[in-house]
């Protein structure tokens, strides 16, 4: 009891070297490294990360021109923080993809290319403290990133991250991974060393990821030469939407006095500049935030090597 | 992990899936096919069988197992295409001309299919029959035959996918078995929700459902035996925990599983003075649940409800959540979604709040075949998230 009340409260309050999240605004977040003596700008004011050590995560810090909240760090808002060095994944995608894999505690996860780690955070979370995620990448800079990222985050001792074009020398695992993930330009390539690196004797779950359907027709058309079932391709497209308010008005006879009985708890009734009745009514209603917004990111295929 | 009497799989044949129990006797119907069971208990999970004549099961070999993967049985695309549909109408228009003036184009007769079942001739060799006595078949486009071919192949074949339950599976079974068991919550919502519930080792989760327990079943399963999934719901029994079920989970994993009545949870909060004897008892049976209730400190919470908890999920819920938090709910009731929104944006208990509605489409990826499937399902749900904080 002691022990848990105890691990609650150290759990809460963030500490130095910790990466917390800035809410400074509706889509206006940031995620800094707790450091003492450090500060961060932001648009209303400065912020000491001295006054952050030891306070509760969700406790809102005033500042000159307006306050923040820190926030603890989890993928999802990760994902929108975090600096991009590709193109990523979002949480839409990400989320389908670790429900798709069949992720969970001790999961064993091999993931290319590694890209800025917008997916490798999710699947992290997942697999965690049992699991282990084998992260691959071309590109040293991003890996020297992503590890860095890794390292700040708690999770060097789960991350394998390796430097190696997948399509040309493989995975370099042999029967260990229980679901593996491709978000490359050329997926067909890496199938063969794929399911090299999956369990044998169990069913181990593939999933890639492609914008162009000509990129699927081919991972398919190898998925199914190496004797992959269940194969699967989808694409989803979210909608973010908000509430909206508006007033109508009503048409009203002069002869009748009558008000429409189903909406009288909404109705509003007023007369204008002419002294004549005025019914209006008040609706609540639900709109697209932006009338633009993503309709295709990618396709996502996923697929089950049985034995 | 062997399958025994009591245990739960799933058949997949096809591109139909069914949840069962494994009792002895027990024949299943599944795309028009019967099987009897029993041969199951003592066979691994995830293994392909084949219904022998007698309509018992029979695990198959590799090679049959390759042999199977070979043919086009797995091209599953998630939903059945449309057969009465024609593709490629401009190729096929003259074959279909010549075609229409044959009354009948399969010499094989209904009773030498009969008979031909049940002498035991393979699902194979009944498809070559059919196709050796079709008139018409030499004359089909190419695409055209491959399409009659996997038609009749998923009409005779004698093979039986079986499956352990995960939450995966479960989620597609019951979601196209009946939609709205599950509040209409298509996989793709199911996925987002949990992900943004942050469900992680240790995670305590505060769930109200009504989805047959499919959310209680995912939290334990990616908690895993470490953290807390309390369950609030209607009434004094808990009606909604048939995936929990089906997943076996052993106690390791249980143990972390609890549930209390929502009225238990307001009438303490609200501090009643009288309690009748009866409302003692229920106290009692619920006590300890309810002080992990009161505890709060909760990682996440879950709705998943057409309870309507507008009224409290301010006033009750959010203060059982700790700072910095999530919270996720999924509505397939649109006003109920907008009220949601309203209630926690003027609490100033949230932020990053934000709601959603998903789009979802299967495609078919074949060679010049390659298209969305026709038919679809279209889910009238919304997801709200947020994340609380101190006010």
């Amino acid at each position: 009891m002691l022990d848990e009340a105890e691990q609650q409260n150290v759990d809460g309050l963030i500490q130095e070297g910790e990466t917390v999240i800035v809410y400074v605004g509706y889509q206006q977040s940031f995620a800094i490294t707790v450091q003492r003596n450090a500060t961060f700008q932001h648009r209303y004011g400065m912020l000491r990360h001295n006054d952050l050590i030891n306070k509760p995560y969700g406790t809102k810090f005033n500042c000159t021109k307006g306050y923040v909240y820190v926030l603890r760090f989890n993928p999802e808002m990760w994902t929108k923080t975090l600096p991009h060095h590709t193109q990523i994944l979002y949480t839409k995608d990400i989320s389908m993809i670790v429900f798709q894999l069949d992720l969970r505690i001790g999961s064993i996860v091999a993931e290319a290319g590694v890209g800025s780690g917008s997916l490798s955070h999710s699947i992290l979370r997942a697999v965690a403290p049992k699991g282990m995620l084998y992260a691959y990448d071309v590109d040293t800079c991003r890996l020297d990133s992503v590890r860095m990222d890794f390292d700040r985050h708690g999770f060097s001792n789960m991350t394998k991250v390796q430097h190696s074009d997948v399509c040309v020398d493989g995975f370099g695992l042999e029967h260990c991974v229980d679901a593996l993930f491709l978000d490359l330009p050329t997926p067909w390539l890496a199938i063969s060393s794929a399911k090299k690196a999956m369990k044998n004797g169990l069913p181990c779950r593939f999933g890639s990821f492609s914008p162009c359907i000509e990129q699927v027709q081919q991972t398919c058309s190898a998925l199914h030469k190496y004797g992959f079932v269940d194969i699967v391709t989808m694409d989803l497209c979210h909608r973010l939407l908000r509430v909206e308010e508006t007033v109508l008005d009503k048409p009203v006879s002069k002869e009748s006095s009558e008000l429409d009985e189903r909406s009288e708890s909404e109705l509003i009734v007023t007369t204008d500049k002419q002294g004549m009745k005025v019914q209006k009514r008040k609706w609540t209603y639900l709109v697209p935030k932006q009338r633009q917004q993503p309709m295709h990111t990618g396709y996502l295929t996923f697929a089950t090597k049985m034995k | 992990m062997e399958i025994v009497e009591g245990s739960y799989v799933i058949f997949k044949r096809g591109n139909t899936s069914r949840l069962t129990r494994i009792a002895r006797g027990q024949q299943i119907v599944l795309e028009k096919s019967k099987f009897l069971t029993d041969n199951l208990i003592g066979q691994p999970y995830n293994q392909l069988f084949e219904i022998l004549p007698n309509k018992h099961l029979q695990c198959c070999t590799e090679t049959e197992l390759a042999q199977f993967l070979k043919s086009e049985g797995f091209d599953a695309n998630g939903v059945d295409q449309c057969d009465e549909l024609t593709d490629y109408s401009d190729q096929l228009s003259q074959s279909d001309t010549i075609v229409a003036e044959q009354q009948c184009n399969q010499t094989v007769s209904f009773d030498e299919l009969k008979s031909l079942k049940s002498s035991g001739a393979s699902g194979d060799d009944i498809v070559q029959v059919l196709i050796d006595g079709s008139l018409s078949y030499k004359r089909k486009t190419d695409l055209a035959k491959r399409k009659y071919v996997q038609r009749k192949r998923r009409k005779h074949s004698a093979y039986v996918l079986v499956m352990k339950p995960c939450i995966r599976l479960l989620a597609e079974v019951y979601y196209h078995k009946n939609p709205a068991k599950l509040m209409d919550m298509r996989p793709d919502y199911f996925a987002y929700l949990l992900s943004y519930a942050n469900i992680q080792h240790r995670s305590r989760v505060l769930v109200v459902e009504d989805c047959c327990g499919l959310v209680s079943a995912a939290v334990l399963d990616r908690s895993d035996g470490n953290g807390l999934c309390l369950q609030l719901h209607r009434g004094d029994q808990c009606q909604s925990i048939p995936c929990i079920e089906a997943m076996q989970y052993p106690s390791s994993i249980m143990q972390c599983y609890r549930k209390l009545p929502m009225c238990v949870a307001m009438d303490e909060l609200s501090g009643n003075g009288e309690k009748s004897d009866l409302e003692n008892a229920t106290y009692s049976k619920h006590a300890e649940t309810l002080r992990l209730f009161k505890q709060g400190n909760f990682d996440s919470l879950i709705i998943a409800s057409n309870y309507d908890l507008t009224s409290v999920i301010v006033s009750l819920l959010l203060p059982a959540i700790r700072p910095s938090g999530t919270v996720a709910i999924y509505s397939d009731v649109m006003q109920l979604a907008v009220e949601y929104f309203d209630v926690l944006r003027t609490s100033q208990q949230t932020v990053e709040l934000e709601l959603i509605d998903s789009f979802l489409r299967y495609h078919q990826i074949l060679p010049n075949r390659t298209r969305p499937n026709m038919a679809g399902y279209f889910s009238p749900g919304y997801i709200l998230t947020g994340i609380v904080v101190c006010n």
